[in-house]
């Protein structure tokens, strides 16, 4: 009895899962349809629907098209205070690796792609635009040793695009301009006034990036985010996480000096290395075969052992 | 005691005909609208960059997914069905050519996107002449394109892997 006893609670059980598993199809229903098949009165669906109207809008909201323009100009911002290194054999290089890694994200696939560029500056730097642009200084690369640590810096970048922190740096109250602009919803192409409206919106959005980006720098959270993305994407593709290390490292040694650029953007190269250091999988991607190991350092040096 | 074993007995009935009847329920209510929101994208035979491609799909094209995983999703578009990166979907309705109505619910809703408005090439325009800004180089970066067989075998030669990738 005891026993026919726990049949019945399983039975019951299983059929409320199987009842639970069927109410997603509720939340799919559009307000009108549910409310016509009596899932909800006609005053909650209405109330559903304003609410939606109600809803403020976010960097969620921008569709990838929309990343895209804002990503072109924050890049064409970027190239106004430095100049690209024309090394094409370099680029073509830092295209191949990135791309690479692009691969192995969350976020492969992008409205225009990805594309890697060298800036011809000392500095220390590297830049990541909401379109998928990524941009590396000399000095950044001066502090690599290998192809798997240009590898890290690129997956770090890589890892704010996967999060979205560029246009996460836009005011909310710019969003919700730019979303109530008739710009933004009307059916005729928009008049002069309207885009000038919105040309505004837009500029200021791109300044609050830039400003995050080149002066004020993202919160110590959104790195710890992008580094940990990198780890991931870095054992995905098959290359050392250590690399990532390497590279705090290497400006742990330069922070203690200070200085413009990346140092000033960014938390404590050691307290990054503290906050990932446990997400490291031991001997992750280290243990690639010799073979593979030197075609990687010969193609670095003969691309970026000059830089 | 046996009058409690029937009532068992009928539940497990009763459940098996949920399930049974429920599983091809459950499949067609999988079945989800998707739309490109990249600008062109691939749909291809198996789940992987390295899966051949079976048709070239572009933005705004409208599919149905049937299944997720990994990150790919098993969708089809008009005749063809294939695998999509996920990241290349949106459950959005995209709408290239929109009229009065398509306005109206891209107002109130967040399921439905116009494309080419808002942030689009016009505001660019505007902007590049009131920030005196050159989008030139821009252009020329964006334009470098990557031989996929040189990536191939920029991958293979390094060995490192895709079949791990995008998830």
């Amino acid at each position: 009895m005891k026993s026919y006893g726990v049949v019945w609670i399983a039975c019951t059980a299983a059929l409320l899962v199987a009842g639970c598993a069927g109410l997603g199809d509720v939340a799919g229903l559009g307000a009108g349809a549910a409310a016509s098949t009596g899932y909800v009165t006609t005053s909650q669906a209405e109330s559903i629907a304003r609410s939606a109207q109600d809803i403020a809008r976010s960097a969620e909201d921008l569709t990838p098209e929309q990343e895209y323009y804002i990503g072109r100009s924050v890049g064409a911002v970027i190239l106004d205070s430095y100049d690209p290194w024309d090394e094409q054999e370099a680029n073509r290089y830092l295209n191949l690796l990135g791309q690479s890694l692009a691969l192995a994200s969350d976020r492969p696939e992008l409205f225009g792609g990805y594309r890697f560029q060298i800036l011809d500056t000392e500095e220390i730097n590297a830049f990541a635009t909401p379109s998928g642009l990524i941009f590396v200084s000399r000095g950044m690369l001066r502090l690599t040793g290998s192809e798997d640590d240009v590898a890290a810096i690129l997956a770090h970048e890589i890892g704010h695009i996967e999060h979205q922190h560029g246009v996460k740096a836009i005011r909310t109250s710019r969003l919700t301009t730019a979303f109530s602009s008739s710009a933004m919803t009307a059916v005729e192409l928009a008049g002069p006034e309207e885009v000038a409206a919105l040309t505004r919106t837009f500029d200021d959005s791109i300044s609050d990036i830039t400003d995050t980006l080149v002066s004020s720098g993202y919160s110590r959270g959104a790195e710890r985010e992008a580094d940990l993305a990198a780890l991931r994407i870095l054992a995905r593709a098959g290359y050392d996480q250590s690399g990532l290390v390497r590279v705090l490292q290497a400006m742990d040694e330069v922070w203690a000096a200070g200085g413009p650029g990346f140092l000033s953007t960014h938390p404590d190269p050691q307290d990054r290395i503290d906050d990932i250091r446990s997400a490291i999988e031991t001997g992750s991607g280290s243990a690639a075969p010799a073979a593979t190991q030197s075609v990687r350092q010969n193609r670095y040096r003969a691309t970026l052992g000059d830089v | 005691m046996e009058r409690m074993f029937r009532f068992c007995i009928n539940t497990l009935a009763v459940f098996v005909a949920v399930v049974l009847l429920g599983i091809p329920a459950l499949r067609a209510g999988a079945q989800e609208a998707r739309s490109v929101s990249v600008r062109e994208t691939q749909l291809r035979e198996s789940p992987g960059f390295l899966g051949r491609v079976i048709t070239t799909l572009a933005y705004g094209d409208r599919g149905d997914s049937m299944q997720e995983q990994n990150g790919w999703t098993q969708a089809r578009f008009g005749d063809s069905e294939g695998w999509v990166h996920t990241s290349a979907l949106t459950t959005k309705r995209i709408v290239l050519d929109a009229s009065d109505r398509d306005v109206q619910e891209a107002a109130s809703s967040r399921e439905v996107a116009l494309a080419g408005r808002g942030f689009n090439r016009q505001v660019e325009a505007q902007y590049a002449a009131e920030t005196g800004l050159d989008f030139q180089e821009i252009d020329r970066i964006e334009g470098y394109a990557l031989d996929p067989e040189e990536l191939l075998a920029f991958l293979q030669a390094g060995g490192l892997s895709l079949s791990e990738g995008g998830r």
